[in-house]
């Protein structure tokens, strides 16, 4: 349990995962044989949070760029590097694969990976398009593989209070949702070698993949992803429609997707009533301002979740407090309402609902939790995993919505 | 490590200014999310809640690091300890098991905790060096806090990178009246007592107690790390022993001075170097 002293909350809760963060002892024979694919940014991470678990062997890490493969070896504790993904299947013979090259790749390696008959962690978006994705869940689902597309958000005890609280009512009904990745970063990486250099071009498209619209499908796949998972969790239900606008406004240095995107989705709903009603979800995302961050603010008739990956905030909404008219001062006290029977302080204060919220804490490291969690699931030969086919596939096509909409323009043009 | 980062980043590099720090920032929150007592979901946090329960099988960086504070804590004979009772400060490392073909770690005491304040800037800033290495970048200077600083390359002029001393006892004369000059090193200074505060926050962990009086110690090395530790360790020792240290480990590279706060003259005088200060 977290303590916050010396902070009033009327009310905390502590969510944690501290009995599963002790992994259970095995044999080195049953240890699971796992290999990973693309030991940059994240799969080093991946990397490193498999060698805390006792049940688990690194069998070979594979990069086709040697400064990374280099590092991927010194975190798995010196397994075999390979260069080539299918000589390393064939070589390491792993139970388990994980993916974490750049998008476009994500396809051919996964179906490859369950043709050879491994379970697979896939790195999110699960593919570069809809097909794509559909292509390696079909796959999946012919062989039986199980499969876990990396929305780490899915193993976030803060996102699991978020549910039930939205699912016990605690928020009333839900009528928006604000969701944003905010940074001030410019998302392109350093080079080893100067502009001039004849690498130059081939290593920045190797290293930059995400600013190019051959590998990466941009900041809402990158980013957006995450937090639209989140949406479609809450609503229980993917979007049915959108809208949305962006581009390259601000990072001109060459990249070809867009640096800020902003999208309207429209969620079905019902009420408690059972009468059909829409949700709008807004999204944006900008590389240069970071206020608020990554953040989601889920609002109710009853109130309201702000949500980060490491603390969760609920407020009431307020109703008003009661306001004692004073008759001698000439009833006259400024922002005052007279309801039926009941005179009520006016709430449009932005603060007013901003008072002694509930908090929700995590403790728990959330790709090290979904990684233990998909172990689990793979040496109980349970094919239900947190994330899995069907989820990477609705969130791959409620991403890339977004992107077609923005492709595909729309609005209407000033002066009408 | 709850303390500030800046990097000066020479014009000649300003083409790749923005990217470069921008991966320097990434990499200092990276060593904070694996080391940070204060972030609950950090590697660290889970070894402190847990590691005394049985060996617990950790992320190998955090193992190797372990390995070098054992290092430094054997051979400053327990001055320099990240690893201290929560009930009163003291420190004992001898509580801390280590093993190294299984990369766990065992605390041997449920009242334990790791505690990399004396390390953990230094840490980053030789993750970062190895950044700028692999990146090519030759001049620059990064620094936590100011007080721990990475000098990369011989500054603007060649001559090194110019940095200055404050006077742990006067803290408003210029900083410049003691100045050093960095090529290809690393500063750490730690001070007994901050200008701002009247009970050190350095601890002895010998005594759990908080350490007294008003010197500092300035270590400058080749590698952040070691200085960071040192300039610590030596405070915690005193003058004596940390003389002593450094004949007993031999090391051309490392240049201590010590601090005493006189008022006047130059407050720096120097037990191992050959010093450029004014
Ligand atoms: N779940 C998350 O929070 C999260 C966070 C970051 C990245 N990701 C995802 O992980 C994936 C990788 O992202 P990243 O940030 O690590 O990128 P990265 O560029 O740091 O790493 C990708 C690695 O793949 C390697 N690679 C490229 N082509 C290859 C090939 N043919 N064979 C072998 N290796 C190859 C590259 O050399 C590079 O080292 C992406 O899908 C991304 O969306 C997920």
């Amino acid at each position: 349990m977290s303590v916050n002293s010396g902070r009033r909350s009327f009310l905390k809760v502590a969510v944690g995962s501290s009995a599963i963060a002790v992994a259970g002892n095995a044999s080195q024979s049953q240890r699971l044989q796992v290999a990973v694919v693309g030991t940059g940014g994240r799969g080093s991470d991946l990397i490193r949070k498999l060698t805390t678990f006792r049940d688990v062997e690194i069998v070979g890490v594979c990069d086709n760029y040697p400064p990374h493969l280099e590092h991927g070896i010194e975190y798995s504790g010196g397994a075999k590097g390979y260069e080539n993904f299918s000589q390393m299947l064939e070589d390491a013979k792993p139970q388990v694969v994980v993916i974490a090259t750049p998008l476009h790749l994500h396809e051919e390696m996964a179906v490859e990976a369950i043709d050879f008959g491994a379970h697979l962690y896939c790195e999110k978006i699960l593919a570069f398009t809809v097909e794509a994705a559909k292509r390696i869940v079909d796959a999946a689902n012919k062989k039986g593989t199980i499969l876990q597309v990396g929305l780490q958000k899915r193993s976030n005890p803060i996102y699991e209070q978020a549910v039930s609280m939205v699912q016990t009512g605690m928020l009333g009904e839900i009528t928006a949702i604000k969701c944003q990745w905010h940074r001030n970063h410019s998302w392109r990486r350093p080079l080893p070698v100067e502009k001039r250099h004849p690498d130059w071009e081939r290593l920045d498209r190797h290293l930059n993949w995400r600013l190019y619209r051959e590998t990466s499908q941009g900041l809402m796949a990158e980013l957006g992803s995450h937090q639209m998972d989140v949406c479609n969790r809450i609503l229980g239900t993917p979007p049915k429609r959108v809208l949305a606008t962006g581009g390259t406004d601000f990072w001109r240095d060459g990249r070809e997707v867009c640096d800020n995107v902003f999208c309207v989705y429209e969620y079905d709903q019902q009420n408690s009533e059972g009468k059909p009603y829409t949700v709008r979800v807004t999204y944006s995302s900008l590389q240069n301002n970071a206020y608020e961050g990554a953040s989601e603010l889920v609002m109710g008739t009853q109130g309201t979740l702000f949500l980060t990956s490491k603390k969760g905030l609920f407020y009431r909404e307020e109703t008003g407090e009661e306001v004692v008219i004073d008759a001698s001062s000439g009833g006259d006290t400024g922002a005052v309402m007279v309801t039926s029977g009941k005179t009520l302080g006016l709430k449009n204060d932005p603060w007013a609902h901003r008072g002694k919220p509930l908090e929700i804490d995590s403790e728990s490291d959330e790709t090290r939790d979904a990684l233990y969690s998909f172990i689990r699931k793979v040496q109980n030969e349970d094919r239900k995993t947190i994330c899995d086919g069907a989820v990477g596939l609705e969130n791959t096509a409620t991403v890339l919505m977004a992107n077609q909409a923005i492709d595909t323009g729309g609005g209407i043009d000033y002066p009408i | 490590m709850a303390t500030f980062f800046e990097a000066i980043i020479p014009h000649t590099l300003g083409s790749i200014a923005i990217g470069l720090s921008e991966t320097l920032f990434a990499e200092v929150d990276r060593v904070e999310r694996l080391i940070s007592r204060f972030d609950p979901t950090s590697e660290v946090s889970r070894v402190n809640r847990i590691a005394s329960e049985k060996p617990l099988k950790i992320d190998i960086e955090l193992h190797h690091l372990l390995l070098i504070c054992q290092e430094y804590w054997r051979k400053t004979e327990g001055a320099f300890d990240p690893a201290s009772f929560h009930s009163d400060c003291s420190g004992d490392f001898a509580q801390v098991e280590l093993d190294t073909s299984k990369s766990t770690v065992f605390f041997k005491s449920p009242d334990l905790r790791l505690d990399f304040g004396a390390v953990g800037k230094g840490y980053a800033l030789q993750c970062c060096r190895k950044i700028l290495e692999s990146l090519g970048a030759k001049n620059l200077l990064l620094h936590g806090g100011t007080s721990s600083i990475l000098a990369v390359g011989g500054g603007l002029d060649g001559n090194g990178w110019r940095v200055g001393v404050r006077n742990p006892n006067d803290p408003k004369r210029p900083a410049f009246e003691c100045e050093i000059r960095l090529h290809n090193q690393s500063l750490s200074t730690s001070g007994v007592i901050h200008a701002d505060e009247n009970e050190s926050d350095l601890f002895d962990p010998g005594t759990g107690r908080p350490l007294s009086g008003s010197s500092a110690c300035s270590v400058i090395a080749n590698d952040p790390v070691q200085a960071e530790i040192l300039s610590t360790a030596f405070l915690v020792m005193g003058r004596q022993r940390a003389e002593d240290y450094l004949l007993q480990n031999p090391d051309e590279n490392l240049r201590v001075a010590w601090l005493e706060g006189a008022r006047d003259g130059s407050p720096l005088s120097w037990i191992q170097c050959e010093a450029t200060c004014a």
